[in-house]
């Protein structure tokens, strides 16, 4: 048992000379005797026992149960009543204000002990339910937060992926009243194969961030030449940013730089940057790519390189939906980056 | 035929009828009129009055017998239970009396002195509460004289070699505060008796113990107990180590919510300033 420190109320000076002897026998500490219900809420706040043992009949202005309630509310300290009193209207008086304990004197020393040690337990165990209610509303706060944030994902996907449907919808309304031979027919078709390559392209990528986080992406590691494939990607998404009118620049260094890491994921992750890029930079905008190799050291390969990628936004506006997704970005790259990628780090502005 | 005339009328006090006026005239038919018949009514309304008002006096005058009845009875019962107290109290003091030819250690005999000096200085209280007019009164003067008187004999001290001096002024102290000033000069008293004139140190003057309790500055009353002895020793701290005579006087100090100040010049002095409460609770 641990000394626990207990503060007397008791305004007969001699029983409580008494109550301090006996609970300094039962091995608790007993610093203060307080003789009225302001000195006890004082002492109370000064010496900050673990419990106080408060009788309710005191003289003076305050009376032992108001002293009581205002330890309780003011410092969460417990209170165990001592009275020489058990008729009706003082119990009545005394549940009222929630005790942890009652003892009538005149008490032996195992009455006071079991009174002060189930009074102290019953404290502990009430921390501990307030600590673990807190700690369930964090969680249940932290649910509701990425819940929201899932379900403002859905609905950003819901939009993206009903803009493509919509057109392949239109295209077969037309489709449905020309030949489909003809050269309108044909250019109908192109269309809705563009939008079905942009369907398949959307839920591929919806099933990657589901396999990220369950964690059952397989990455096919292998030494490739970062220079090189960023050319490639490059290349692929040229004709994209011209049909939006945003020039492409890149900056690349003229020797190779290998890493670690898995060819297709590396492509896919910064095709979705020019994507993005092509969709929310203005016509007439610049998206810059520079490829720079940091910390070059010879034994750690890994380390080699890190890639900055460059945009300007001409609205201001968009820069907080961009923000968004480029969130959502960063998370899709961290979790890549689990793997030996960190090499790849993507530095966004 | 018959002749003459009736003329009844209610007695109504606080709508309800008290009694009835009854008038007859044998010879006039015609006694009762209209006008005569109002004056009755009247009369007959003030002496419903007069009837009432002397039922309600009687009512009262019973009333206060009573309760004069039952404060008597109340003044026997309270002077019968401080008379029970003190008895039981006695009775307490004289079982150790009689324990004590059975003790032979030293030390535990010293212990049950003190005992019976306790004992014995709430007995006196309520004897002096018994004797006392009021029965909440206590003549203070008479009363620290017996204190003193008691602890003296207790202790089996020579009034030739050591005296007592009692001052006190015309106050009236609560039952809440009497009995803690009555430990509080036990205490002190049978302190003063076995530490302040030790038999190895002969003394040129005889010893004396003062006892006052006086009215201090604004409305606090100040209880004094002082002797010419050996004084105090150094560094005495009543906080720390001290008697449990001692350690009773320090906590009685702070329930009376007073301050206590010694000092050790040409003797001890404890000196208690303290406000005299009276809540009414006793």
């Amino acid at each position: 048992m641990s000394a626990a420190k207990i503060l007397i109320v008791e305004d007969e000076g001699i029983e409580a000379l008494d109550t301090q002897q006996r609970l300094t026998r039962l091995g608790y500490s007993v610093p203060d005797i307080a003789f009225t219900g302001e000195e006890a809420v004082r002492l109370a706040e000064s010496i900050s026992p673990d419990l106080v043992l408060m009788d309710i009949m005191l003289r003076g202005q305050m009376g032992g149960i108001e002293a009581a309630q205002e330890i309780r509310t003011r410092f969460g300290i417990p209170v165990v009543y001592v009275t020489a009193y058990s008729d009706e209207d003082t119990l009545a008086r005394v549940k009222i204000a929630e005790p942890h304990g009652y003892i009538v004197k005149p008490y032996d020393e195992r009455e006071l002990r079991v009174a002060i040690e189930v009074a102290l337990y019953r404290h502990e165990m009430e921390r501990k339910l307030r600590e673990s209610e807190e700690r369930y509303r964090a969680i249940s706060e932290q649910l509701e937060d990425s819940n929201r944030r899932k379900n403002q994902f859905l609905a950003i996907l819901s939009h993206e992926l009903r803009n493509p449907l919509a057109s392949i919808h239109n295209c077969l309304s037309i489709l449905d009243q020309i030949d489909p031979s003809s050269e309108q027919g044909k250019r109908a078709f192109t269309i809705m194969r563009r939008q079905a390559a942009q369907l398949s392209r959307l839920v591929n990528d919806l099933l990657d961030i589901n396999r990220i986080e369950q964690d059952k992406i397989h990455l096919q590691m292998k030494r490739l030449d970062l220079v090189e494939l960023l050319r490639q990607v490059l290349e692929d998404h040229r004709t994209l940013m011209d049909t939006k009118g945003v020039s492409l620049s890149c900056d690349l260094p003229p020797y190779p730089v290998y890493l670690e890491g898995d060819e297709n994921r590396l492509t896919q992750v910064i095709g979705n940057l020019l994507h993005n890029a092509a969709k929310f930079v203005d016509s007439g905008g610049t998206t810059h790519i520079r490829l720079e190799a940091l910390h070059t050291q010879p034994e750690d390969k890994r380390r080699a390189t890190a890639a900055g990628f460059h945009r300007h936004v001409a609205k201001p506006v968009d820069l907080e939906e961009l923000d968004q997704i480029l969130a959502e970005a960063d998370v899709e790259k961290r979790e890549t980056g689990a793997s030996p990628l960190p090499a790849g780090q993507l530095a966004l502005k | 035929m018959h002749q003459g005339a009736i003329l009844c009328l209610p007695v109504i006090r606080q709508s309800s009828v008290i009694g009835v006026m009854y008038l007859e005239n044998r010879l006039s038919s015609s006694a009762f009129t209209e006008a005569k018949t109002r004056m009755t009514e009247l009369l007959v309304a003030q002496a419903a009055i007069s009837i009432e008002n002397s039922r309600l006096v009687r009512e009262m005058k019973d009333a206060q017998e009573q309760i004069r009845k039952s404060l008597r009875e109340k003044e026997v019962l309270l002077k019968e239970i401080h008379h029970r107290v003190k008895n039981n109290l006695q009775v307490i003091h004289s079982m150790l009396n009689l324990q004590l030819p059975y003790i032979k250690d030293k030390q535990a005999l010293a212990v049950f002195k003190d005992c019976q000096t306790r004992i014995y200085s709430i007995a006196l209280i309520h004897e002096k509460l018994y004797q006392s007019e009021s029965l909440a009164r206590v003549d203070l003067a008479a009363y620290f004289r017996s204190l003193t008187g008691n602890v003296f004999l207790s202790y089996g001290v020579d009034e030739r070699e050591v005296k007592s001096e009692i001052v006190v002024e015309d106050i009236h102290l609560p039952i809440n505060s009497l009995i803690p000033c009555a430990l509080i000069v036990n205490e002190l008293v049978s302190n003063a008796i076995k530490h302040a004139f030790p038999p190895d140190r002969p003394r040129q003057v005889p010893g004396k113990i003062l006892v006052a309790l006086q009215r201090g500055s604004g409305g606090s009353l100040v209880l004094t107990v002082k002797d010419n002895g050996v004084g105090l020793p150094e560094g005495f701290d009543i906080r720390r180590k001290a008697s449990l005579g001692l350690r009773l006087v320090h906590v009685l100090a702070r329930q009376l919510n007073g301050s206590l100040s010694i000092s050790s010049t040409n003797g001890s002095e404890f000196r208690l300033e303290f406000e005299s409460r009276d809540d009414g609770r006793s």
